[in-house]
């Protein structure tokens, strides 16, 4: 049986990749750059660490 | 852990290029993969999201993580290629050398040129507007009262045939409306997709006015009575005999150059390389930030420069003034200047109105020429100070470094005192007042003497050889 905190710290990955993709997206499409954006990619990480980390309080 | 169907996936993607290149090479598979790659991770990501999702609800075990530590290693070098590729078409397109600068990938199919030309009288003093978003365009004052456009088209397609549907659908569009004279090459209408460019060489009246629009691409503009305005993404601008006002807002540029205007000029450059503005009748207002050498020479009125760290104002420049990254070089001001910056090694040569200089870091070396002094106040928190004091000035001299040495080679009336880590010259016979302060660093004030490096040096100054090594001391035991 999968515990939650397996499930957000196995879902981090997939999240960062996709963040990473529209970031390099929207620089693409012409809007803001990636060498002005790449700190939310840290935000992310860190959010999902805390989230990870709020669940393995709840246990 | 069970295998991801992502690995396969991509096996069988990168096949699929493959394959599509060699039968279908006019698809451009690549040219899609450089477009599209940013969607290609977002849907990796995706499709892992949904595997775990289909995990976790039947209660399977979860891989301990999501994207393994190999995907990283891919997902890694992809962004780096991809991003990497189009750094290096952005350098290629800077390198404007040929007529042909064309963006994508040019594994299949060649460049076709369509000639262009057009020719409409028009008023005297016509307000031209140029549009035309990639390619140079040159344009000239004459006598004449028309307007004559020439030049060509640039398409790049599979075949002929192609280059022939997209040269078909952007016409060269030349109308005169009252006092209004619009050139329009209309690349929008080849589709964002089709690799155009249209290079002009256009003559239009001695009185005319000049607006251009553009996204890439040169604009050259000289011998014209009126105004002349450019707004583009990227371009080179130099202007030459304007009359009236210049106007330059770019993003990016690898040069500007103007010289002889009559009017004012305003140049905004979010990211440029040199900078060369001569002979302005009106006052010159810079605001960007530029990597290259940045030169003004004899601007009439006020100049004011402006970057992220740098603030300069100077007035009436007879001769020259020259930034580079670390240095401001200055000889022959009529009027005051005024500078604030994190860190430059300053020269001022030739000015007797009022100076201010005030540095994070870096060396001063002050010139006045040889007639009355005025006001100067010169500091900076790490960094030598240099004073060529006139020989028979009027003065009233305060110099300070708080820490380093003073050296007094004017001699008399100035004194020189150690005062705890640092020490002062001061004295005077009943000038202007001279400040000088440094936080840190050597404190000179010498009689009257040349700067020790000139501008407009004829022949750069050869590098001194270096000393032959000391020979090896001879050990005796």
């Amino acid at each position: 049986m999968p515990t939650s905190i397996g499930l957000v710290s196995a879902v981090r990955g997939p999240v960062i990749l996709i963040t990473l993709g529209t970031l390099m997206a929207i620089d693409h499409s012409g809007g803001m750059r990636f060498s002005r954006t790449w700190p939310i990619l840290i935000i992310m990480f860190g959010l999902l660490k805390l989230a990870e980390y709020m669940k393995g309080g709840q246990q | 852990m069970k295998q991801s169907f992502v690995g396969p996936i991509i096996l069988i993607g990168i096949g699929v290029l493959f394959l599509a290149n060699n039968l279908r090479p006019e698809l451009s598979p690549w040219r899609l993969l450089l477009d599209y790659w940013p969607y290609l991770l977002i849907v990796w990501g995706l499709v892992r999201l949904a595997e775990i999702g289909f995990l976790a609800s039947r209660n399977q075990p979860l891989p301990k993580r999501g994207v393994s530590s190999g995907e990283w290693g891919l997902i890694i070098f992809i962004t780096l290629a991809a991003s990497g590729m189009w750094f290096g078409m952005d350098v290629r397109d800077r390198f404007r050398t040929g007529k042909v600068n064309l963006r994508g990938l040019q594994f299949f199919g060649e460049t076709f040129e369509y000639p262009v030309s057009a020719n409409l009288s028009c008023p005297k003093a016509p307000r031209i507007i140029v549009e035309n978003r990639r390619g140079n365009v040159r344009l000239i004052g004459t006598d004449m009262d028309q307007v004559n456009v020439s030049g060509y088209k640039t398409v790049f397609g599979m075949d002929k045939v192609e280059a022939d549907r997209i040269n078909e659908r952007m016409k060269l569009e030349v109308t005169v409306q009252g006092d209004q004279v619009v050139i329009r090459t209309n690349q929008e209408n080849a589709g964002s997709d089709n690799k155009v460019e249209a290079d002009l060489e256009v003559q239009i009246p001695k009185g005319a006015s000049v607006e251009c629009r553009g996204t890439y691409g040169d604009f050259d503009v000289s011998q014209i009575a009126g105004s002349f305005e450019v707004k583009s993404e990227n371009a080179g601008v130099r202007g030459q005999d304007i009359g009236g006002n210049v106007r330059i807002d770019l993003r990016r540029s690898d040069i500007v150059r103007l010289v002889r205007v009559k009017g004012n000029v305003d140049v905004k450059g979010a990211r440029a390389d040199d900078l060369e503005i001569d002979d302005v009748v009106g006052q010159v207002v810079v605001d960007g930030q530029f990597t290259g050498n940045i030169d003004f020479r004899r601007i009439e009125k006020s100049l004011r420069f402006v970057s992220k760290s740098t603030n300069l104002t100077i007035e009436k420049l007879k001769g020259r003034a020259h930034l580079s990254d670390g240095d401001l070089e200055v000889d022959d001001i009529q009027g005051a200047l005024h500078l604030r910056s994190k860190s430059k090694d300053v020269r001022v040569s030739g000015f007797a109105a009022p100076i201010d200089i005030d540095l994070d870091r870096g060396d001063i070396e002050l010139s006045p020429g040889s007639g009355t002094l005025s006001m100067m106040v010169a500091k900076t928190s790490s960094g030598r100070v240099t004073l060529h004091l006139p020989e028979n000035a009027k003065y009233d001299l305060d110099a300070t470094t708080r820490r380093g040495e003073a050296e007094n080679e004017f001699g008399s009336p100035l004194t020189s005192r150690e005062e705890n880590r640092g020490a002062t010259i001061r004295g005077g016979n009943g000038g202007p007042k001279i400040l000088l302060e440094t936080g840190r660093g050597r404190m000179i004030v010498t009689r009257g003497g040349v700067m020790s490096s000139r501008l407009d040096r004829a022949t750069p100054v050869p590098p001194i050889a270096p000393k032959a090594p000391a020979p090896p001391a001879v050990v005796e035991r």
